[in-house]
């Protein structure tokens, strides 16, 4: 009878060929079933520092997943570690990666699979719905709080409590591509963002677009915490290197690296009783969805309503109304109007041509079923 | 039993078969017919009265998609197809020669239901072609006095970007409304 017990792993600073021999090292460790899955079905994460971007990979990993046993793996030394991080020194055996693993799986008693029962229903169907949020999270990130974070609602009449729905864009890599844009188009000249000796991305000079060589998850990496100004500078580069580079379009990556940063609040000095107006809808096929973003959309599309009123009126957290707020200011997509002077309306009022109750209800019937269980079924342990 | 229906518009080749039959539950009705016109450059097959597609709902209630044909010799049956509509879903081929002249004609086709009732565009085959951007539909429609419609780019066999046009269309109706 084998011991041996399944582990999901995900991984962070690793690419190419360090991972494909990764994943063949995984295939002979002791006492363990590893198998590598993507991070929101993961019981351990297993992320190389030695990179330049393991500090904020292993940071971000630990904001999204507060509760998950955490490898490190390096050659360069030990990075600072929560009780539930292991570090394991390269080179790494498989004895001693068994030996972590263990270590990690005793700090944050994960969930231990054994290989002999995990064909049982009750494990099959755990799989099941775990691999199910995985896919949605990937295919709508609606169903998860990865844009929204978990800001409780505040009050919007003391301004103390407010200042916990604020943060400072220039903070954040949004600030720094924010200014990098701003350098290109006053120069003339493409800008790039560097970190130390090396270059994060390059903002071509019209700031209308960039090019990197980081992968998603890299900059999704950087993109959420906040960030040492010092680390960061931003260095124009002769307009020749242009040529044949591979640009993206800068407003995608604007409205994500907003999203990320703020994850649910809103950037300091917006008046948070300021009625917003949604100037054009953005292209919502093809951005990053935080939750209720239509339903938002629709009402700012039709009347201007300030931030606690739309999440009043649509019943909503307000982190929703700041995520797609802040998503929709990175784009210039909505505008802020001054703040009235006579009191608010009433959040409670019904939208101006509310349609019949009757209709309503089938709307929200065909939501439903456009939606399907989704909203219901909203997974837990997502990010 | 409620009874509704939301009408797909648009050039030939724009996608209105294929996103009727990526929302519908029942096996689309298609009234596909060899093209001999002008329109067998585009495809093969073209639509020559009419596709249908049915949501069904939880209660009973059905969603009936309605597809009207691409060719304009068949414009007659738009006022009839629209009647009892709850919103319009405009499909334009980004491929074509002249998507500006497409999404002119048939927002002023459908102008007078557009009015009453809702409307969103769904721009295809960005893939094949880029330009014109999203934006400068955006900045086409308010001039033509439409302003703030949501404009997607959409790939019509992709059923998450036909619903969340649908999604848009129900959201401008009653952003109050919720799943």
């Amino acid at each position: 009878m084998s011991t041996r017990h399944r582990l999901r792993l995900c991984h962070g600073g690793m690419e190419g060929r360090a991972l494909a021999t990764f994943e063949m090292f995984l295939k002979h460790v002791e006492n363990f079933d590893c198998e590598l899955v993507e991070e929101a079905g993961a019981d351990i994460a297993v992320i190389d520092t030695d990179n330049y971007l393991g500090p904020y990979l292993v940071q971000a990993h630990r904001m999204l997943f507060p509760k998950r046993p955490m490898i490190h793996v390096s050659l360069k030394g030990e990075l600072a570690r929560d009780a539930l991080s292991v570090w394991i020194e390269k080179p790494v055996s498989l004895e001693k990666f068994a030996h972590g693993l263990a270590q990690a799986l005793a700090a944050g008693r994960a969930p231990q699979h054994d290989a002999k029962a995990s064909g049982s229903g009750t494990d099959k169907e755990a799989a099941g719905r775990r691999a199910s949020a995985i896919v949605q999270d990937q295919a709508d990130t609606r169903l998860s709080n990865l844009y929204v974070g978990s800001l409780p609602d505040l009050d919007p009449a003391d301004a103390g409590m407010m200042e916990r729905a604020y943060y400072q864009p220039g903070k954040y890599l949004q600030g720094i591509v924010e200014e990098a844009c701003r350098i290109a188009e006053s120069t003339d000249a493409a800008a790039n963002i560097v970190h130390g000796e090396e270059r994060i991305m390059t903002i071509r000079a019209d700031g209308q677009a960039y090019e990197t060589s980081l992968d998603r998850r890299s900059l999704r990496s950087l993109g959420l915490i906040p960030l040492s100004k010092a680390d960061f500078r931003v260095v124009t580069v002769n307009t020749g290197a242009d040529a044949n580079r591979a640009w993206r379009a800068i407003a995608p990556l604007r409205w994500e690296l907003a999203l990320w940063a703020a994850r649910g609040r809103i950037p300091t000095g917006v008046p948070i009783r300021a009625p917003i107006r949604l100037v054009r809808w953005p292209n919502l096929t093809r951005l990053g969805l935080p939750p209720d973003a239509m339903r938002i959309a629709g009402l700012w599309a039709s009347q201007a309503r300030s931030m606690p009123e739309t999440a009043t009126l649509l019943g909503i957290p307000q982190r929703h109304v700041f995520a797609f707020f802040s998503a929709c200011r990175s784009i210039a997509a909505v505008h802020c109007e001054a703040v009235p002077v006579a009191p608010p309306t009433p959040a409670t009022a019904a939208p101006e041509a509310a349609p019949a109750p009757k209709r309503r209800g089938l709307f929200n019937r065909i939501l439903g079923k456009l939606l399907g269980n989704q909203r219901a079924d909203t997974a837990q342990d997502h990010p | 039993m409620s009874q509704y229906k939301i009408i797909f518009t648009g050039p030939v080749g724009a996608g209105k078969t294929t996103a009727i039959a990526a929302l519908s539950d029942i096996a689309p009705v298609s009234t596909d017919a060899k093209a001999t016109d002008m329109t067998r450059d585009r495809k093969e097959k073209t639509t020559v009265a009419m596709d249908y597609g049915a949501m069904r709902l939880e209660d009973g209630g059905t969603v009936h998609l309605y597809g009207t044909p691409g060719q304009e010799r068949f414009d007659f049956m738009w006022e009839i197809l629209t009647e009892g509509g709850i919103g319009l879903v405009l499909l334009i081929d980004n491929a074509r020669e002249n998507p500006f002249s497409d999404l002119r004609f048939y927002m002023e086709a459908f102008g007078k239901f557009i009015r009453s009732t809702a409307v969103v565009v769904g721009v295809s085959r960005f893939d094949l072609k880029d330009d014109p951007t999203i934006e400068a539909y955006n900045h086409r429609l308010e001039a033509m006095g439409f302003p703030n419609v949501p404009v997607f780019e959409v790939d019509a066999r992709d059923r998450r970007d036909i619903s969340l046009l649908v999604e848009a269309l129900l959201s401008v109706i009653d952003p109050v409304a919720s799943a």
